[in-house]
């Protein structure tokens, strides 16, 4: 620790450019050096088709890490995603079991994810609330109307004959190449766009930053948090109906797991990002490693309590390598020093 | 005194007492809806019951009081009550697994506040990831499968889980010493007083001469002792512990101290104010059975009840 904050406030005799890369690229280039090892191990590893399944199966994950990266961007924070997640997909199969064709159901499932988000916007930019409080108490709030549409029980499931086209969605291909995949890719160059070339995605940044200075030049800072929560809001329930398609059913509790994983996803992004800011690219990169390397840790045979484990480190690594959650104590380390 | 300070004073008096109110209404509510409500058997029972969540709460009131979070209670509790069942399984006796339990919760408190105090890692994401720890030890444990205590070996367990002592169960007796121990902690002694001033202004008590990072050290790790306790406590009634059975208890503890925020101490956590949250949680619940109520309508409930008790204790303003 003290090494590394000497070589951040440049005491350390390092040129300055060779720093950069050093520290941007650590994460990445540790995480292949692993993944190699275990390609290594197990040969079947680095094979084409594991490895599009692993893009399939961090689909779900990315976009909610995508959602996730605008909350942070604007400097908040968002922990009902996952509970959001999980309501969308029981929602979206309860009502094309109940007979709702799919167009309305995906509505209301989406509906749903933008609901709890301006209501999270809503209390932590209109009335300034702690936001990780008040996104606890929502993760908890939505347990419960998924409970009550899968009335107390385990899962509700769709036949081959409901929804051929979420189905489609789900498990197809096009080119060889998963639909979930196609859109993950498509999601993420058009937000990548809004978020660095736009004048959207700069203001919400720019409130990251530094939110006294976007609100001094004029930009209204509180309805870009609160939109910045409905995005995130609309991309969990996304995510949740890239799941439901995929399981083609929908359980209790289903994308609870995938909370860790998308802030993780968010650090790791952060940490390989060019200005080690949130970044969309960064983030789906960010989290295709988590999953690759939940898929290699699973290929070595490690038992899967080993798996909880490997994503409590995951978390820990992401964190601390994007040095967000320093960058307070860096300061004031700057200022007068700070030893607690 | 005029009509505008009468009103004032009423406002005052509704703010610090208007949850003991409102547990003392749903009561009268709940004896007319429900003729078990009010039988000495079911309130010493809502007794019982509320001691598991009110330990969780207790524990989650220490960092609170520094402003710090803890959402890993539900997983280090649960992982407290796997332990329990697997000590005395294989024959440990109810000292050294009380002990032992109480060691490792310790232990994995002072990893989220080591992630916190020295990592500076923030609060909600560090504990985040011992909650996932926890659970991986959890399945650890016993290899992701349920485990019973079978009533040759778990007598004592049963005794201080179900028992009485002149009346009050034996687990009250438990929890009213833990309280008092925990009330003299936080408001009598220094190391309180460090909490209470890390809590206020965390530059100004380091500057004062406040060990900030240790005290908030040794406040992560007074939350997973008391949330592993309460592991503890839920076998000894239960003897029997599900994988990953801690989670829903992680919602109950969030109330039953966000509840304890609005009471005589508004917009603090405090430990007294913790117990009635605690009881608070378990009046509810009792209640919701006896109503006949499916549990997962509780969840939107706690969801409504946190952010209500957020909203009216105050100072939740972000950081």
């Amino acid at each position: 620790m003290r090494g590394m904050s000497r070589m951040r406030t440049g005491r350390l005799e390092l040129p300055s450019a060779l720093r950069l890369v050093a520290v941007r690229y650590m994460v990445l280039v540790g995480m292949i050096v692993v993944c190699v090892f275990i390609g290594v191990l197990r040969p079947a590893f680095f094979q084409v088709g594991n490895l599009v399944n692993v893009l399939r199966a961090s689909a779900a994950t990315s976009v909610m890490a995508i959602g996730l990266t605008f909350v942070i961007g604007v400097g908040a924070f968002d922990l009902s995603i996952a509970g959001v997640s999980t309501l969308s997909a029981v929602l979206l199969v309860w009502l094309i079991l109940h007979g709702f064709p799919l167009f309305p159901a995906l509505l209301g499932s989406l509906g749903v994810g933008a609901a709890f988000g301006a209501v999270s916007g809503f209390l932590v930019s209109k009335r300034g609330m702690n936001p990780f409080a008040v996104t606890l108490a929502l993760w908890l709030a939505a347990n419960g109307p998924q409970y009550i549409l899968l009335k107390g029980g385990a899962g509700i499931y769709l036949t081959s004959k409901h929804a051929p086209i979420l189905q489609a969605i789900g498990r197809g291909r096009i080119l060889g190449i998963p639909w979930v995949v196609v859109i993950l890719v498509v999601l993420a160059g058009v937000w990548h766009f809004v978020y660095s070339r736009t004048r959207l995605g700069v203001h919400m940044s720019s409130i990251g930053d530094n939110r006294a200075a976007a609100a001094t030049s004029g930009i209204n800072t509180k309805r870009l948090i609160w939109l910045a929560y409905v995005l995130s809001g609309v991309f969990a329930a996304l995510a949740g109906v890239l799941l439901a398609a995929r399981l083609h059913s929908a359980q209790a509790r289903v994308a609870e797991g995938y909370l860790n994983d998308a802030i993780a996803a968010v650090f790791l992004g952060m940490a390989i990002s060019p200005k080690r800011t949130p970044h969309v690219i960064g983030t789906v990169v960010g989290s295709f490693f988590i999953s690759l390397l939940a898929n290699g840790i699973y290929m070595l045979n490690v038992p899967y309590w080993g798996e909880y484990i490997f994503r409590a480190v995951m978390l820990f690594v992401a964190v601390m390598s994007s040095g967000v959650f320093q960058g307070a104590l860096l300061r004031r380390r700057v200022a007068g020093g700070q030893e607690g | 005194m005029n009509g505008e300070g009468k009103r004032v004073l009423l406002r005052g008096i509704l703010r610090r007492y208007g949850t003991l109110l409102a547990l003392f209404l749903f009561c009268v509510v709940m004896s007319f809806l429900s003729p078990y409500f009010l039988n000495v058997r079911n309130l010493l029972n809502v007794l019982r019951q509320s001691t598991v969540v009110t330990l969780i709460g207790i524990g989650l009131t220490f960092p609170m009081v520094c402003k710090k979070f803890d959402i890993s209670i539900g997983a280090v509790a649960g992982l407290g009550a796997v332990l329990t069942a697997f000590f005395t399984v294989n024959g440990l006796g109810i000292l050294p697994t009380v002990l032992s339990v109480l060691a490792i919760g310790a232990l994995i408190g002072c990893i989220s506040g080591i992630a916190v105090a020295y990592l500076k890692i923030n609060d909600f994401v560090a504990t985040i990831a011992v909650m996932l720890l926890a659970s991986g030890l959890d399945l650890l444990t016993n290899r992701g499968g349920s485990i019973r205590v079978p009533s040759s070996l778990g007598s004592s367990l049963r005794a201080l889980g179900t028992g009485n002592l002149a009346g009050i169960p034996n687990a009250s007796v438990l929890l009213l010493a833990v309280i008092a121990v925990c009330f003299v902690l936080t408001e009598r002694t220094w190391i309180g007083r460090q909490m209470y001033s890390v809590g206020g202004n965390e530059r100004a008590s380091y500057l004062s001469g406040v060990r900030v990072r240790r005290v908030m050290v040794f406040s992560y790790a007074m939350s997973s002792l008391l949330a592993s306790l309460g592991g503890f406590m839920l076998i000894c009634r239960t003897m029997g512990a599900e994988p990953l059975g801690g989670m829903p208890l992680l919602t109950l503890g969030i109330a039953a101290m966000f509840i304890g925020q609005t009471v005589i101490r508004v917009g603090q956590a405090n430990v007294l104010g913790t117990f009635v949250g605690g009881l608070f949680v378990a009046v509810m619940g009792n209640g919701f059975v006896l109503l006949n109520v499916p549990f997962y309508y509780e969840y939107i409930l706690w969801g409504v009840v946190v952010i209500g008790a957020m909203a009216f204790s105050g100072g939740h303003e972000s950081r």
